[in-house]
């Protein structure tokens, strides 16, 4: 099966062409027909702009270079500006953390429904008020009809982000990008957001790649992970496999970190230090001054990203089974 | 109320505390009426935690600005140090404000970013202490050190810090007066995962330290269930079960309390309970649904839950307000 979409060797920079600030370093991403790959990773590792570089929203100063960029079989690239902006929202839709700043205030929700139709299927007005309807409907808000003419502010969060979703799925999108669309909401909105999200993606087959910190909400929803630190990709796996025996100490220590995994504990394990800002990167592995297992090795080299397409990870030893570091990591330490 | 609460441990007590809101409505039309807090009653004690648990709109916050004292009750009581603060005077509240701080939940907002860290901590010292500027200076130091700050720091800007560093600076700030209590309103949401770790730490050997005790409001279920004591699950400004962490987590009784754990998302799949998944949302304390507030979101309800307010009372080593506690339990 061809894959949906194929990221490689994706950098956004930002700042000047002199010193540039790397947001995004060489990020590969594949995502098949119908997948849900969540991308998780703390504040500053890049997974937003890789998304906003997806969908070409990349704020001047940024820059967007990478070997391939291809989107059912259609380079994102190369095409103008026109062909691309066609795709989007129609092919490939987004919908952000916050609901309520990213509705506009002035129209209401019919209108605001309306018009990403109207960009890109056409059709009556009162064709498309019906449509908008059903849409409505399809993420359950209740009494759709009255709030078809509600505006933002009559909305809750959870309301708001339904709204947002109806916008997304407006138009059938094979790939829904999803930036932490339940952080921002309460934890029993959270849950009837997560399941309307993947009841939607397998009615109607589509990607859906789920952008988050919160390491439980992909391990509920996603069939895949990547998990990025720093602007790099430093594992990807399968569910629950990545979570059960993780490779990279990164992950290992993020799922350490987790309350759940330290009931009855008094301490929770911790990572010191904190994720490199963008003018401190350290050389070699970006990782080794909060890592537990870095060598001389770590400090010197930066690893590569190894393995098959469905594990991969950037360490020089990567933790076996027992998460233990592998590759002779006594003899090198 | 654990069994191990001695009656001269006891540093905050809320008896049936209430804060009603007018609410205007619009010209000509009658006001509103927001219950934000109804009726709420707890013990806190030296060295323990309560913590919090409701979604947005269930009066949490309005019960931390009860408590800090930012705003008087307008029902109940709530006694700390052997003053009532509700009918307290001037005088009174001024002597108890320094005994209960606040930590917020978004650091970059709540650190001013015009002062550096150590007028930042000094402030509270230069409010309600006389003390020299050498010696201020001697405790902000000696502050730093316990919550992990370098003394370089003193002289910097809130800017140059991380989130993890700056709410490290909030919590010094909170600390530097020595208070009994400190309101912790989501302390560690705004925090990534690895530095949520750092700072629950750094609560948790403090309290150890000091013996202070927390009011610590959350919508993490996961992080309550690490550092509480005791649990209060309230819903639309009223309290729906509250006892011991053990009890709450390990059987949760109240049907909301039992949707919010099964709603929390989980790693390990043999932790994930069987779902239920709450259909609305929270109602508007401006027109609660008669009855049980939580009637048109349970799925227990029946007629008698839209008539009856029902009373909070001791079930099964915990206190729970729902009617059909005993069938359903």
């Amino acid at each position: 099966m061809a894959a949906l979409l194929e990221i490689d060797d994706l950098h956004v920079e930002f700042g000047t062409e002199q010193a540039p600030v790397t947001a995004v370093d060489g990020v590969d991403l594949v995502i098949e027909p119908g997948e849900v790959v969540g991308i998780v990773g703390e504040s500053g590792s890049g997974k937003s702009v890789t998304a906003l570089a997806l969908m070409g929203l990349t704020d001047y100063p940024g820059r967007v270079k990478a070997a391939h960029m291809i989107f059912d079989g259609r380079d994102l690239l190369g095409m103008g500006g026109r062909e691309r902006r066609g795709l989007l929202g129609r092919d490939i839709a987004m919908i952000f953390q916050d609901p309520m700043s990213s509705l506009n205030p002035c129209f209401s929700v019919a209108y605001q429904l309306i018009e990403t139709l109207r960009a890109h299927q056409g059709g009556s007005k009162k064709a498309l008020r019906k449509l908008a309807l059903v849409l409505l409907q399809q993420v359950e808000i209740p009494d759709a009809e009255r709030r078809l003419d509600a505006y933002p502010h009559q909305l809750s969060g959870g309301m708001s982000q339904r709204v947002m979703l109806a916008m997304a799925i407006a138009c059938n999108p094979r790939l829904l990008i999803a930036d932490e669309p339940t952080t921002a909401l309460d934890v029993t909105v959270q849950a009837q957001m997560l399941e309307l999200l993947l009841q939607l993606q397998r009615e109607r087959g589509m990607a859906l790649m789920l952008i988050t910190h919160d390491l439980s909400v992909v391990a509920q929803t996603a069939q895949r992970v990547v998990v990025m630190y720093a602007g790099q990709v430093v594992e990807t796996g399968r569910v629950p496999g990545i979570f059960d025996a993780p490779r990279h100490p990164y992950t290992q220590a993020l799922l350490a970190a987790l309350p759940e995994h330290n009931v009855g504990r008094g301490r929770l394990q911790t990572i010191p230090g904190v994720v490199p800002g963008q003018y401190e990167r350290p050389g070699g592995c970006l990782l080794h001054p909060r890592c537990a297992y870095a060598t001389g090795l770590c400090r010197a080299a930066r690893p590569a990203l190894s393995g098959d397409g469905g594990s991969q990870v950037r360490c020089h030893f990567p933790l076996d089974y027992a998460g233990q570091p592998g590759n002779d990591w006594n003899r090198a330490a | 109320m654990g069994a191990d609460t001695h009656l001269e441990d006891v540093l905050l007590q809320a008896k049936n505390l209430s804060k009603h809101y007018s609410v205007a409505q619009g010209w000509l039309k009658p006001k509103g009426l927001a219950r934000a807090l109804d009726g709420v009653s707890f013990v806190l004690a030296r060295g323990r935690t309560l913590a919090v648990v409701g979604e947005s709109g269930c009066g949490k916050s309005t019960l931390a600005r009860q408590v800090t004292m930012i705003e008087p009750p307008t029902g109940g009581e709530l006694w700390m140090d052997g003053a009532n603060v509700a009918v307290a005077d001037r005088a009174t509240r001024k002597r108890l404000r320094p005994l209960v701080q606040m930590v917020f939940q978004n650091p970059y907002a709540s650190l001013n970013p015009r002062k550096k860290v150590g007028a930042i901590l000094e402030e509270p010292l230069v409010i309600n202490t006389g003390l020299k500027r050498a010696l201020r200076a001697e405790r902000a130091h000696a502050m730093m050190a316990r919550v992990g700050l370098r003394p370089e720091h003193y002289g910097r800007y809130p800017h140059m810090f991380s989130g993890g560093q700056r709410q490290r600076i909030a919590i010094a700030r909170a600390l530097m007066l020595d208070p009994q209590v400190i309101v912790a309103d989501e302390p560690v949401s705004a925090l990534d995962v690895s530095i949520q770790a750092q700072v629950l730490n750094l609560l948790m050997d403090l309290q150890q330290g000091s013996g202070v005790a927390y009011l610590f409001i959350s919508h993490n279920l996961a992080v309550v269930e690490h550092i509480a004591d005791e649990v209060l699950v309230m819903y639309l400004g009223k309290t729906v079960e509250h006892g011991s962490r053990r009890d709450i987590f390990r059987r949760p009784l109240h049907p909301y309390t039992r949707a919010l754990l099964a709603s929390t998302p989980r790693i390990d799949p043999a932790q994930r309970q069987q779902k239920i998944i709450l259909s609305g949302e929270l109602p508007s304390p401006l027109a609660p649904p008669p009855g049980c507030a939580f009637n048109n979101r349970c799925p227990h309800a029946r007629a008698q839950c839209r008539q009856q307010v029902p009373p909070l009372q001791l079930f099964d080593g915990r206190q729970v307000a729902c009617l059909r506690i005993a069938e359903i339990s």
